[in-house]
């Protein structure tokens, strides 16, 4: 006879006393069941956007977004971690992350360069006397949209010949093109710059620059025989001429279309031929806008033309309010800047106030 | 300036006798609520000097640290860290000999006191970031290695009589079966708390502590609540039944197994003590339960008092976190301020236990201890809902299932510290992204 059995009974005898066990089991469903509803709660939740400027001691350990633009290149620790700094307009953040996201932000080409837009999300850290920082959980968490290079054929210093390109040059910033002809990437874990040499009508030239660049050209070279236009500053290294290149929109492939019109003269295209494989590209279109529609940051225009419609966005930081000033719906303007992809959608974003004009007004 | 810090380790401390004596009630989720008064005076442009509010937090958490052990011997209702003071405690109380035995872990909690004060302090500042240096590379697998000895020293509370069989296997394996199952379902809870709290973001800073109320606090307050057990007659005794010896054995065990709480990350004062235990696993019961005492003060004080530490800069436990928002220690000063605050409030709450114990045992004659559960449970309550909200209770809720699953199963409940261990040993050893990616968390 088990203990339960010479216990008195209170109130009528039920049939089938229910077991203990039974209960036990049903506090296991309900944890279970509390659980999975929680999770779904949590994942169905989008990670809130927020402003630094509105982060506050009680925000620590809060896992958020911070959208707005590097102010402080990439920097990967040789311990692994790894650190930028953005802005958003109401003030400055530190985001850090450990060696899984350095690594996998290497390995993708994405460390953020100074001037790129980050929309990235991480657990905040917030400490009296000490900096916000924003902790990276993942590297897949942070979008990352390259500042464009202001096309070459628009800088300031004018195009020179290969062969011009002389020591006495030296310490002078300069802009070449000309046709690839070798590439050499440095060992592992050597400090070596990586070398394209480029040549036009018989004279050569070495175009050196560094991982930070390598990076920011989103770790991909050029193919030996492509066009490339390079910026830099020219240095003469053991006898050699050659020309340094620091910033990763100083280099770029090129065609010997864009190297003969200038920005006004590029041909124009049909929005219904612009392809997502052209992501990067500088594409004139000329069309209508319609209705436009705000968004954190900037404002995105709806730009047609006979074949079809295309998103243009202009971000405050780029295209300020008071520049665009002159669009409104039915104005017919010619946009010309590089084709983004986000979320799937082809966006043609203007990297300045020069990224379009006004054609005819309703 | 002295008489304003020490007035404030007094003031914190006599507010901790309170707050010790209702069972479930962490001095953490009271810090938390102080921090966002201090806030909000922050946010009217007043604010409260570091020398006030320091040692007023320091006074809490030292006070509560020790005095929480009236709770857990007289009513059964432990934090954490002082779950395995709960079985030698309700001994002793059945057998008439709470006030003895609550005595005998008050005297660990003080010479845990003593061991911060005169032993860790002095030598903290040099050796500690040294011993940080070293060990930082290691913590990830250390962690593992606790995570292992946790699971693995849970043991099978059934399944010893009868006849061979899948009855008998099953029986023997329910136990082990459902700490196992509480160890992985709080690790879930804590990746999402982790990687998607559904806090508000502006009271994140809070956002674990509706989970550990309900892993620990809720079920022992229902627990109590409905359970009716009648204390026996209490006894009040002049001496305790212990000498040097055992003081000094218990410190050691206490003082390694707290420390090493306090030091490693996410390791708490439940898992300092189990460590403790084991290196006291011994036949003297009073040696087991002093060392419970002082693990307890040397992890939860202990921990404070590195945020302190010249050069550690290290901040461990939830009084330090909270404490680094609104305060970061910069000059000997500031630790002197906290050592000084330490051997104040461990003073004034030794000689309190004693007085509050015999009160203790008083009021339960005059009310009973289930009513003080019931109303300890609605502060609770009412408490993680004022910080965070409906969304608060709800996780609470959820953690409360979870942690009714070792009460209801017999297993161990520090197994529920898999909210923290395991995404955080799994964050370590580099492996927390594609978990919770996995997870649809990322």
């Amino acid at each position: 006879m088990s203990p339960t059995e010479k216990a008195p009974v209170y109130g009528p005898q039920v049939k089938r006393p229910l077991r203990v066990r039974v209960l036990q089991y049903a506090s296991l469903v309900l944890a279970i069941a509390g659980l999975v509803l929680l999770y779904l709660f949590s994942v169905n939740r989008d990670i809130p956007l927020v402003k630094v400027g509105d982060i506050t001691p009680t925000m620590n350990f809060a896992y958020v977004r911070i959208a707005g633009e590097v102010t402080r290149d990439a920097y990967v620790f040789k311990s692994g971690g790894i650190v930028f700094n953005m802005k958003d307009g109401s003030g400055e953040i530190a985001v850090m992350g450990g060696r899984a996201q350095a690594d996998a932000l290497e390995a993708a080409g994405k460390l953020p360069c100074r001037g790129d837009q980050v929309d990235v999300a991480g657990s905040l850290s917030v400490s009296a006397d000490q900096e916000v920082k924003l902790r990276m959980q993942s590297a897949e968490q942070l979008r990352l949209t390259r500042k464009r290079a202001t096309p070459y054929y628009a800088a300031t210093e004018s195009r020179i010949a290969l062969s011009d390109v002389t020591a006495d040059r030296k310490g002078d910033q300069v802009t070449v093109v000309g046709t690839l002809k070798t590439v050499d990437v440095p060992g592992p874990g050597s400090k070596a710059p990586y070398v394209l040499t480029l040549a036009e009508d018989g004279a050569t030239l070495a175009v050196i620059f560094w991982d930070d660049v390598f990076q920011g050209l989103d770790k991909k070279l050029p193919m030996p025989g492509k066009l490339i236009s390079a910026r830099g500053k020219v240095d003469v290294y053991k006898d050699a001429i050659q020309l340094k290149v620091w910033d990763a929109r100083d280099l770029r492939v090129v065609t010997e279309q864009e190297i003969k019109a200038p920005v006004s003269e590029l041909p124009l295209s049909r929005i219904a031929d612009i392809k997502a494989q052209q992501q990067g590209e500088v594409f004139t279109v000329s069309g209508t806008l319609g209705e436009p529609r705000s968004v954190r940051g900037g404002v995105i225009y709806p730009l047609m033309d006979d074949s079809g419609e295309i998103a243009v966005v202009f971000w405050d930081k780029q295209v300020s309010g008071e520049e665009r000033d002159t669009l409104e719906s039915g104005v017919r303007v010619r946009v010309t800047a590089p084709l983004v992809i986000y979320k799937g959608t082809l966006e043609l974003v203007p990297v300045d106030v020069g990224g379009f004009k006004v054609e005819v007004t309703p | 300036m002295i008489l304003t810090a020490a007035a404030s380790v007094l003031a914190g401390t006599v507010l901790s006798c309170f707050l010790a004596i209702l069972p479930g009630l962490h001095i953490y989720n009271v810090m938390g609520l102080a921090a966002l008064f201090l806030y909000s005076l922050h946010g009217g442009g007043l604010a409260a000097m570091p020398e006030v509010f320091i040692p007023f937090m320091i006074g809490l958490v030292t006070g509560w640290s020790i005095l929480n052990t009236i709770p857990s011997v007289l009513l059964g209702a432990p934090d954490e860290s002082a779950i395995f003071t709960v079985l030698p405690g309700q001994k002793y109380l059945m057998t008439g000999r709470g006030y003895e035995g609550t005595m005998m872990i008050g005297a660990g909690s003080l010479i845990g006191v003593f061991m911060l004060v005169f032993i860790i302090g002095p030598f903290a500042p040099k050796y500690l970031p040294v011993v940080r240096t070293v060990l930082n590379p290691h913590m990830h697998w250390i962690l593992w290695v606790i995570i292992t000895f946790i699971l693995m020293t849970e043991w099978p509370k059934g399944g010893n009589r009868g006849p061979a069989g899948w009855r008998k296997f099953f029986d023997a394996w329910s136990t082990l079966s459902a700490g196992l199952l509480t160890f992985f379902l709080s690790g879930l809870l804590g990746f999402i708390l982790l990687y998607r709290a559904p806090v508000d973001i502006n009271n994140a800073f809070q956002n674990i502590m509706p989970a550990f109320v309900g892993l620990f606090a809720v079920p022992w307050c229902l627990l109590n609540a409905v359970s009716g057990t009648k204390v026996p007659r209490q006894y009040l005794c002049d001496s305790l039944n212990i000498n040097g010896d055992l003081l000094l054995r218990s410190g050691i065990a206490g003082g390694i197994g707290g420390g090493f709480a306090a030091f490693f990350p996410v390791v708490t004062g439940g898992v300092g003590g189990l460590l403790a235990g084991h290196a006291t696993a011994q036949r003297d019961e009073r040696v087991f339960m002093m060392s419970q005492g002082v693990s307890k003060v040397v992890y939860y004080t202990g921990a404070l008092m590195l945020f302190f530490v010249p050069g550690l800069f290290l901040t461990r436990g939830g009084g330090a976190w909270i404490i680094k928002g609104l305060y970061t220690p910069h000059t000997w000063g500031d630790y002197y301020l906290a050592l000084g605050s330490i051997a104040l409030s461990g003073a004034v709450s030794f000689l309190l236990m004693s007085p509050l114990t015999k009160w203790t045992l008083k009021l339960m004659k005059i009310v009973d201890y289930r009513l003080i559960s019931v109303l300890a449970l609605g502060i609770i309550i009412a408490l993680v809902f004022s910080i965070t909200g409906w969304v608060g209770l709800f996780i609470m809720t959820v953690a409360t299932g979870i942690g009714l699953i070792p009460v209801l199963f017999g297993s161990r409940r520090l197994n529920c510290l898999g909210v923290l261990l395991l995404p955080i040993a799994c964050n370590m050893s580099g492996i927390g992204e594609p978990i919770a990616a996995f997870l649809g968390l990322i």
